[in-house]
């Protein structure tokens, strides 16, 4: 008897385990770095810019029985053709909304971004959980597009000046964890696995 | 007594704190210095032979396919093919990590010069050629020391180095043409680098190789005039010239009312142009010769100077009419001389009927006063004007603008749709001479006066010319610049350390230093100027030197050292002593340091060497926090990071004392391939405590004149990684 309470004590202890700590695992998707122009650099545009441009989309499957947890996009300012980059920002989106999170901005001249002599400068962002809220139903059809825009570079354009934008081939990192159901089902085949152990061995 | 040690404990924590906010970088080499490799590219120096046979010429893999004497086309290697990396010297290395691309100075001996890309994956051990610009000749040699071919082969573009800022890319070289090098500013392209073509648009072939038979249309060197010159003759060929704007109604004092002036334009003796056929005087010639004046007469009914601030832009200079008819590819030089009251800013403009004028090329900047700008090119072929071909009615004006670097009222500006010379045009004329703060002052409306000299119109009979997108467009404000020693990274108005040499002028006023001994290796002698200056930038062609006036340590009691302008502490022009640095060479690398302060990797040399290409070692000076206007230098000549071979007991020319140069071992021990000569150290780095050190070497047997010399192993490209205690790097 003390056996058997013992047993579920740890699979009980188990399920809550699972449930409070992930099981985590990654979907790591790179969107092609395809859309380097033919003229060496990703885009360009005459000062002063406008609109967002959007680069490429992620895609992705996300499989059944896990949710999404988390999302880190890393990439760089610049590429092996240059290591600096127009003022701009990148977002995730989706149609109708290109822009809906910002997640890299180079904004200041003085920054690494734009005048380091050793670029390209790495960067990345893990979006917070309002930013997977906006993105939710995006990701859930295992799409996001990843645009960008100019800043309005009044630090240094002048009207008539080519922005050129340099971008790396950035990185999607999609922290998966099994959903609680699945969790459960998990444990109690576990549990179904054990009891008949057990009725065999009676 | 519980305080008494927690006193003790906080004093000496207090302590080490202290030191280890003071303490500068400490390197120490983790590999040993090992030759780099690059597969594919062009003709290399392992393909010609052993140092006792072969060669360019005849070696087993010749320079030209077939080569020998039946010459044929350069060789172009297969990315399959990996060589020693040579002969490719002055590494200009961008990123960090194991991924980086470098831009290499191609120069076969006496055979070629040209701009190469690579990239590395593993910090510079191996290299992959991307591409070749920029070449100076497409002869084969004629020997393996090429020695009978055409003189200056191998003098094409060198010295690469690159500004990145916000997207753009910008290449500079040193024009080593004479009498172009160290005198007139860096060749600066605008490039858009594509994978492979890392120098993309840049093509093959340099605009010096054009016009291939070039010839002087006309040419003004005024050296048989004297005296008021209002239209002089040109020395060669055809043409005429005269003053612009110099007879005019102008007011140029109100108290007592000064109104008025007539042209008094002349020609008078005026130093340091590009001119070879004058008097050589002070070692600074031949160039103390005639040039053109232009200037007011100053008489008593019209007193003005001629120059005037309320000269409409591009009414006041000097024009001059050639006609091309059969000649192509024209090509327009000229010297250009201020005088330190001088209008600062030059516009050329051009016509094709005798009645329009265009603005050509940028607005051409003056050096500082009481100096020559020479040989300023304006290449009309290469910037695709091809209307001012076989033209009778073809002419140039220098004229006067406003100084768009002017601060202050009236402020710049330029209409909407128009130019430096539209009516709409706002602004003033500036001095050549900067004020205290280096900021351009207004014209002072009475005094100064600007000169031309070798003015040549030339061109081309055939017309076989290949076409280029590749106008020579130079650096203004760079003082005889011999290359960018750094790019100060995440600066606006961006900031360059750069190399200013001034050739052959080490014994003569302002300067006036000891010269040193014949060098001991070779007994060459040197006497140019070198130092270190800081200037700054926005549109990365037109420059504004800031550097300071500092004093050169070495002073004879009879002739105190006059300050000149230099940053502090890292070199010393004047010094005779083999410890000390005399003299400084480019493309080192700056570096954020954890401590505050900027490290800084660079070649220099001493009399030693008898030659101020700055070779003797590669070395590390720290700056005073972030100011890069002092230094101390940390791995100096005689503890350096890497050296030539030892110089053993020899006498020292300032302390008199028997001396061994270094007299401390190098961080990097020395090898053979880099025994004669040792510089323009790119550090890259690898991790917060590492660097991957990527150099240039000459073997020992370079060193060595005549027919002794061995050209089997020079210009290498080398490796070795370092690294780094005290400092984290970024």
């Amino acid at each position: 008897m003390a056996k058997r309470t013992l047993t579920a004590a740890f699979l009980l202890l188990g399920t809550v385990f699972a449930l409070t700590i992930p099981v985590r695992g990654d979907v790591i998707v790179t969107l092609p770095s395809s859309y380097d122009s033919p003229n060496g650099y990703d885009f360009v545009s005459t000062f002063p810019p406008s609109g967002s441009t959007t680069i490429g989309t992620f895609t992705f499957s996300i499989p059944n029985g896990v949710s999404v947890t988390g999302i880190t996009i890393s990439g760089t300012f610049g590429n092996p053709d240059s290591g600096t980059t127009a003022l701009s920002d990148y977002y995730l989106g989706f149609s109708g909304n290109e822009t809906a999170v910002e997640v890299a901005g180079c904004d200041n001249i003085l920054d690494d971004c734009y005048s380091a002599q050793n670029g390209p400068t790495v960067w990345s962002y893990s979006l917070t959980s309002s930013n997977l809220s906006t993105l939710a139903s995006a990701i859930a059809s295992g799409s996001l597009d990843f645009t960008y825009t100019w800043d309005n570079n009044t630090q240094f354009a002048l009207p008539g000046d080519l922005q050129f934008v340099y971008a790396g081939a950035p990185t999607l990192d999609i922290q998966v964890t099994p959903e609680p159901a699945a969790v459960l089902l998990c444990f109690g085949g576990l549990a179904g696995i054990a009891a008949l152990r057990r009725f065999r061995r009676v | 007594m519980k305080k008494l040690e927690f006193a003790l404990c906080l004093s000496t924590f207090l302590f080490f704190v202290d030191r280890s906010a003071a303490q500068s970088a400490q390197w120490t080499a983790t590999s040993a210095p090992a030759q780099a490799t690059i597969a594919g590219g062009p003709w290399t120096l392992s393909q010609g032979g052993s140092a006792t046979s072969g060669g360019a010429f005849d070696g087993p893999v010749p320079y030209c396919t077939p080569g020998n004497s039946s010459g044929g086309a350069a060789l172009v290697n297969p990315s399959s093919t990996v060589n020693t990396f040579n002969p490719y010297y002055f590494p200009f290395v961008v990123g960090s990590g194991q991924n980086v691309k470098g831009y290499f100075d191609y120069r076969p001996k006496n055979i070629n010069e040209a701009v190469v890309a690579a990239t590395s994956t593993n910090a510079g051990q191996s290299w992959t050629f991307q591409e070749m610009v920029e070449q100076l000749t497409t002869e084969c040699p004629n020997s393996d020391a090429n020695t009978s071919n055409s003189g200056g082969n191998d003098d094409g573009a060198g010295h690469p180095s690159i500004i990145s800022f916000g997207g753009t890319t910008w290449l500079y070289t040193l024009d080593r043409r004479s009498p172009h090098v160290d005198s007139d500013g860096l060749i600066v392209h605008n490039i858009l680098p594509r994978g492979a073509n890392a120098l993309n648009p840049l093509p093959l072939n340099s605009p010096f190789m054009q016009p291939p038979t070039s010839n002087i249309i006309a040419g003004w060197n005024f050296n048989n005039l004297t005296g008021t010159q209002l239209t002089p003759a040109p020395s060669t060929g055809s043409g005429a010239a005269h003053s612009l704007g110099m007879t005019n109604g102008y007011t140029y004092t109100m108290a007592p009312p000064n109104v008025g002036s007539v042209d008094g334009s002349n020609v008078t003796k005026t130093t340091l142009s590009s001119d070879p056929s004058g008097t050589a005087a002070h070692n600074i010639g031949p160039n103390n010769n005639e040039a053109w004046r232009i200037v007011g007469a100053a008489t008593t009914s019209a007193p003005g100077n001629g120059w005037n601030l309320a000269a409409p832009p591009c009414t006041q200079g000097a024009e001059f009419d050639v006609d091309t008819t059969g000649y192509h590819y024209i090509i327009f030089q000229y010297d250009w001389y201020t005088t330190n009251q001088g209008v600062r800013d030059l516009q050329a403009l051009y016509t094709t009927d005798g009645s329009t004028w265009t603005p050509v090329g940028p607005i051409q900047v003056s050096g500082g006063g009481s100096a020559f700008n020479n040989q300023i090119t304006i290449n009309f072929h290469a910037l695709g004007i091809t209307g001012v071909e076989n033209n009778a009615k073809f002419g140039v004006r220098l004229v006067s603008v406003f100084d768009p670097d002017f601060i202050g009222t009236p402020a710049y500006s330029i209409p909407a749709g128009g130019n430096v010379c539209s009516a709409g045009a706002t602004g003033t004329y500036t001095a050549a001479s900067l004020a205290n703060n280096n900021q351009p002052v207004v014209y002072n409306n009475n005094s100064g006066n600007w000169r031309f000299d070798e003015v040549n119109v030339l061109g081309t009979a055939n017309n076989t010319n290949p076409i280029t997108s590749d106008p020579i467009v130079n650096t203004t404000g760079l003082v005889n610049p011999d290359g960018f020693l750094a790019v100060v990274p995440n600066t606006y108005p961006i900031q360059v350390l750069y190399i200013s040499k001034t050739l052959n002028s080490d014994y003569v006023p302002p300067t006036s230093y000891p010269i040193c001994p014949a060098s001991i290796p070779n007994g060459n002698f040197n006497d140019d100027v070198e130092v270190v200056r800081i200037a700054t930038t926005t549109n990365f062609i037109n420059f504004t030197d800031i550097t300071p006036f500092n004093t050169p340590a070495f002073s004879n009691t009879s002739s105190p050292n006059t300050p000149i302008q230099m940053v502090n502490g890292l070199s010393d022009p004047s010094t005779t002593s083999y410890s000390g640095i005399r003299w400084v060479s480019g493309n080192g690398t700056l570096i954020k340091l954890s401590n505050g302060n900027w490290g800084l990797f660079f070649g220099g040399g001493n009399c030693l060497d008898g030659d101020s290409d700055a070779f003797h070692a590669i070395m590390y000076a720290e700056s005073n926090g972030s100011d890069l206007t002092n230094w101390t230098v940390i791995n100096g000549i005689n503890n350096p990071i890497a050296s030539i071979a030892t110089v053993s007991n020899v006498t020292d020319p300032q302390s008199g004392q028997q001396v061994t140069v270094p007299s401390s071992a190098p961080v990097i021990p020395m090898e053979s391939w880099f025994g004669g000569r040792v510089y323009a150290p790119q550090a890259v780095v690898t991790s917060p405590g590492t660097v991957s050190l990527i150099f240039a070497g000459y073997n020992t047997g370079f060193q060595l004149g005549g027919s002794s010399r061995d050209l089997s192993s020079y210009r290498n490209i080398g490796q070795v990684n370092l690294s780094v205690a005290n400092v984290t790097l970024p």
